[in-house]
């Protein structure tokens, strides 16, 4: 078992490494390389998903080296599966597989093909080592492989400043949430046992002990927060978000792998994992819902009024990663993995198919598009699939997935539940708009087909989509069966239905900009702008950051320079000044000093 | 004979002419002259001294120097030429190229 799961872990890092080193030049063997590593760790997954079959509930599989021990800090390396391990490692392999797959068709003539493929195994990697990871700091180091992953793929086509600039935006930010988070860790560490010999950083351990180890409730719940935060900015919530449009900059593979699927799904999973944590801590659990439930209505608001098909797909997956979070806050971390499986099947689906229009229209703005329909029916269509699994409508996966969220939330909360119902139709609000306007309608385009490569995964996801609603998938995940209000059920359908209905009915004329523009005047102005976090930021770390850094350049050249380098300067040259009268240059001067020394020497021996 | 007490006097007043016009002249040739003037002055202290000791240790002396002399000369008006080739002038307040 153990060899099955480093092969897993191992075969993307392979593949990673041998690109890099050996078939840069020979594309097709790359490609061959990557996607042959990829699919053979999801099949591997399904293969160990078959072999623990039963029980999976209490299923609690874990192997662990011992790494590193220096006086009391024992780090070690190791797997632990549970079944949410389980259910994530072919959801993982398998999406990553489809969208290589796209990649051979979108990437074709990019001169950076290899560097592609490579990248993306090594994210491959670097996300499942996350997964499988049995203790914090293998997490963490992990977690930091995948933020660099993105890192090189969202500023793929390094020669774009606004790509390049993209990049380092999203490490940045996502550094400020890792910061926070080894903070977390590193407390927890020294939390987690009343004897400094049995602290731990293993999720195991810390589940069976933590609880007994005295820790005070202040701290566990600053420790709460600390981990908090690195999920904020993993996963994109307010208001570390602002990393994630800008990532549209990156190809629309790695947007639909990396922040739809999975590297953002990471920090739900990450809260998930660490449930055992916040079980303890009400204050925090009621934070994660508030944040998740109010970063869901603000980015679904946002989207309401963006141009770009790809900014908008990715507000959608902030207020979707919202959701997410706002079930584990409500006490449903199996509602949360379910969310974030059907949303990693449409959302990726949504942006293969936006990569498929973006290939053959080459443009993003969703006015430049409209008719697509006529041209492209396929990808219409599987689009159409993924919107409406999105918006939620019965009997697409996003439903079931959504319905338990906010049925969890009913019963837990009830402002969160009045915000994520909110949320919820303007979700289908705006999923309805991208459709009306970039589908439907009747200008015509100049297209041609899409390769099978491309449409083959946009389908395969479409199918999945529709049916992984039905999966037991939180039967799996937790001991507690599901239960169903279907007066919640029906009232979620019929608002998403009114969603999408006055979406389809404002837009349905519009062909070259949106109408509420000058409805809404201002309010739509501040909305379209993101709210201005970016400049707010921008004024509070940037300019800020500038004047304080002039500040000390100055007490520095004043102080430090002057006194370490100006005042030796000083003293030299006023030194030297002294004895430069020696030098007059003028040899009168030099015999009198000749003359005048040998007559001191002639007294000096006379009065002896 | 000359008494010892009067040509030491013109020793001692020949080697100050002397060393006030190497100290004080500007032209070359004049320094080089007073030069010569010092060296002379030693040369007759050192005979009137030979003749107040008796032997001729002092005149042996002055021998030498005046081969030296000699010798001294010679360089001194070769790199006087040397500097007139360079600086194109004998005032020595004209060579000041080691002024720092």
């Amino acid at each position: 078992m153990t060899t099955l799961i480093s092969a897993i872990l191992f075969l993307p890092l392979l593949a990673s490494i041998l690109i890099t080193l050996l078939t840069r030049p020979f594309k097709k063997i790359s490609a061959t390389i990557s996607i042959a590593a990829l699919a053979a760790s999801f099949l591997i997954s399904l293969y160990v998903f078959y072999i623990t079959g039963t029980a999976p509930a209490k299923l609690e599989w874990q192997w662990s080296l011992p790494w590193l021990e220096l006086g009391g800090l024992k780090l070690e390396w190791g797997y632990l599966l549970t079944p949410v391990s389980l259910v994530m490692l072919p959801l993982v392999t398998g999406i990553g597989t489809l969208i290589f797959i796209f990649s051979l068709g979108y990437m074709q003539n990019d001169k950076g093909w290899s560097r592609f493929f490579s990248a993306f195994s090594f994210f491959a990697f670097s996300m499942l080592g996350i997964v499988l990871a049995n203790n914090f700091f293998q997490l963490f180091v992990f977690w930091e492989l995948v933020g660099f992953s993105s890192y090189l793929l969202i500023a793929f086509w390094f020669e774009k400043d606004s790509a390049a600039e993209a990049g380092k935006k999203a490490f940045l930010v996502n550094k400020v949430g890792d910061i926070f988070f080894l903070a977390g860790i590193l407390l927890l560490w020294y939390v987690s046992s009343a004897e400094p010999a049995s602290r731990t950083l293993n999720f195991l351990g810390l589940t069976a002990g933590l609880s007994q180890a005295g820790a005070s409730s202040a701290m566990l719940n600053l420790i709460g927060f600390c981990l908090l935060i690195g999920v904020i900015g993993k996963s994109a919530q307010f208001p570390l978000h602002i990393w994630l449009p800008d990532a549209m900059e990156g190809p629309t593979p790695v947007s639909a792998l990396i922040h739809s699927a999975t590297m953002v799904a990471a920090g739900a999973y990450l809260l998930v994992r660490t449930y055992f944590l916040f079980e303890m801590l009400p204050l925090v659990l009621w934070t994660i819902g508030l944040i998740g439930v109010f970063t869901a209505v603000f980015a679904s608001l946002i989207a309401t009024t963006q141009d770009d098909i790809k900014r908008i797909l990715a507000y959608s997956t902030i207020a979707q990663l919202g959701f997410m979070i706002l079930a584990v806050g409500c006490g449903g971390p199996a509602q949360a993995i379910f969310h974030l499986i059907t949303h990693a099947c449409f959302k990726s689906l949504m942006f293969l198919a936006a990569g498929a229009v973006i290939h053959i229209l080459a443009t993003q703005d969703i006015w430049k598009m409209g008719g697509l329909v006529k041209k492209m029916p396929v990808i219409a269509f599987l689009f159409l699939i993924g919107a409406l699994a999105l918006s939620g409508l019965f009997p697409l996966s996003g439903f079931f997935s959504k319905d338990a969220i906010l049925e969890l939330a009913l019963t837990h909360n009830k402002l969160f539940f009045t915000l994520g119902l909110i949320a919820e139709f303007l979700t289908a609000f705006y999923t309805g708009r991208l459709f009306t306007v970039a589908f439907l309608g009747n200008r015509s385009h100049e297209t041609h087909r899409n390769p099978l490569v491309i449409t083959l995964p946009v389908a395969i996801l479409a199918i999945i989509s529709i049916v992984a609603g039905f999966l037991p998938v939180q039967n799996f995940l937790s001991a507690h069966a599901a239960h169903t209000n279907f007066i919640l059920s029906l009232g979620v359908n019929l608002l998403a239905l009114a969603g999408l209905a006055l979406a389809f009915l404002l837009y349905r004329n519009c062909t070259t900009s949106d109408p509420l523009a000058s409805r809404l005047g201002l309010i739509q102005t501040v909305i379209k702008n993101k709210f201005y976090i970016d400049e707010i930021f921008d004024l509070m770390i940037v300019k800020l950051q500038n004047v304080w850094c002039s500040l000390l350049n100055y007490f520095e050249k004043l102080a430090v320079f002057g006194i370490s380098e100006r005042a030796p300067e000083r003293l030299a040259d006023k030194l030297g000044q002294v004895v430069r009268v020696m030098q007059s240059g003028s040899l009168a001067f030099y015999a009198l000093c000749f003359i005048a020394g040998l007559t001191l020497l002639i007294l000096m021996e006379w009065f002896r | 004979m000359i008494p010892p007490f009067q040509a030491l006097a013109l020793s001692i007043l020949l080697m100050g002419i002397g060393i006030l016009g190497v100290l004080i002249r500007r032209n070359l040739i004049f320094i080089l002259l007073s030069f010569e003037i010092i060296l002379n002055a030693i040369n007759l202290a050192l005979v009137s001294f030979s003749q107040l000791h008796g032997n001729l240790d002092g005149q042996v002396i002055a021998v030498f120097i005046i081969a030296i002399a000699a010798c001294e000369a010679a360089l001194g008006l070769a790199i006087a030429v040397f500097m007139f080739r360079t600086v194109l002038s004998i005032r020595t307040d004209k060579i000041n190229l080691l002024k720092g």
